[in-house]
């Protein structure tokens, strides 16, 4: 592993140089600026325990899966394959694909981020998709709450700056925090909500990966190309096969035909 | 389902998590992949939230599939005026209640 000799190196002189007071500065910054995730976070969170429990899960496997996983997408879909009946390694395999995003989005996330390995384990539980968003566009330096430390620039604009990682464990941290306790609100209220707001539910796993997928597919005619082409070849494969197992072959089948096809031209993605 | 089984769940669910969100920062930006598998990855999430949503959405009310596909235009439309993810959880959710 000759690349891990590279991250014993010293670390970026202005994170180190970050007194305890900084840090903590920093930390508070960003709590601030994550609260928004969690506030989003917590409705969501919310469906994810209500369906849990209808697919039969206890609420303590509920929230210790909410605790270990902290995935909306992987969780949200996990509980659907389940209550479809699938085994847990179909589960388990759905699951590796739709995170090999996040293998992408780290990718991208370790250009602004030096930190030492036990740093790295530590703000890498936390990456989700808003929170890499989040941090990736950051301006820890601008003054909280008027919007403008939120970088409206977009990830075309060069970022050069590290970012603290207490910055980033407090984003992260926040978010977490709604998460579990949107889980932990939903398996409570479970019994007590009305049958129609338990259906409607079911909607906002769809919802989110449709509010993922169509900034891109605005921006990029050919993601919203890729996306469908995997949305025609999973259905087409549930015809033939256990939904879980025709997601993840669409899936891969679709992003190779996309690299076929595509080119040199995913490179200016 | 079994209390193995459950555990296997979990445990091989937070495992392919958390190493793929991991890895890459441990690594750091020394990481570099054959070109082709660095597009196919980067193509990847498309195409899984392309399969994700359909046919699935159409399993939001089984007996109505048209319930889900409204609800999904709901959120489309949201995402595309107000590119907020809020405003489109919302919006699906109120069409969809409101139908069933």
């Amino acid at each position: 592993m000759g690349s891990y000799t590279e991250l014993s190196k010293p670390v970026d002189k202005a994170v180190k140089n970050e007194t305890y007071r900084q840090q903590l500065w920093y930390f508070a910054k960003g709590i601030k600026q994550g609260l928004p995730i969690a506030v989003g976070y917590f409705p969501s969170a919310l469906a994810y325990g209500v369906m849990a429990l209808a697919a039969g899960l206890s609420p303590k496997q509920t929230i210790l899966i909410s605790v270990l996983v902290f995935s909306g997408a992987g969780q949200f879909m996990a509980v659907n394959l389940l209550s479809g009946g699938a085994p847990p390694l179909a589960i388990i395999t759905a699951n590796l694909v739709v995170n090999l995003r996040y293998f992408v989005m780290s990718a991208s996330f370790s250009r602004r981020l030096k930190v030492n390995r036990v740093l790295a384990a530590i703000i890498g539980f936390g990456v989700t998709d808003e929170t890499f968003v989040m941090n990736y566009l950051a301006d820890p330096e601008a003054p909280a709450g008027d919007g403008s430390s939120f970088d409206e620039s977009g990830p075309q604009k060069e970022k050069t700056a590290f970012l603290p990682a207490s910055y980033v464990v407090g984003v992260n941290s926040i978010a977490y925090a709604g998460w579990i306790l949107g889980t932990c609100a939903g398996t409570l209220f479970a019994g007590v909500l009305p049958n129609g707001f338990r259906a409607a539910m079911g909607i906002i796993l769809y919802a989110m990966f449709i509010a993922l997928l169509i900034p891109a597919a605005a921006k990029t005619l050919g993601v919203g190309g890729i996306a469908a082409a995997g949305g025609a070849l999973s259905w087409l494969l549930s015809q033939y096969l256990p939904s879980g197992w025709a997601m993840v072959l669409a899936t891969m089948a679709a992003a190779g035909l996309g690299v076929i096809l595509w080119g040199k031209g995913v490179d200016e993605l | 389902m079994t209390s193995t089984s459950f555990w296997f769940m979990v445990l091989g669910m937070a495992l392919v998590t958390y190493v793929p969100r991991t890895l890459p920062l441990l690594l750091g930006s020394e990481m570099r992949l054959p070109i082709w598998l660095e597009r196919w990855l980067k193509l990847v999430p498309y195409a899984a939230l392309g399969a994700l949503i359909f046919p699935g959405i159409l399993t939001v009310d089984p007996e109505r599939p048209w319930i889900g596909i409204l609800g999904g235009i709901a959120a489309a439309s949201a995402a595309w005026k107000w590119n907020n993810f809020i405003v489109s959880l919302i919006a699906a959710f109120l069409t969809v209640y409101v139908l069933s």
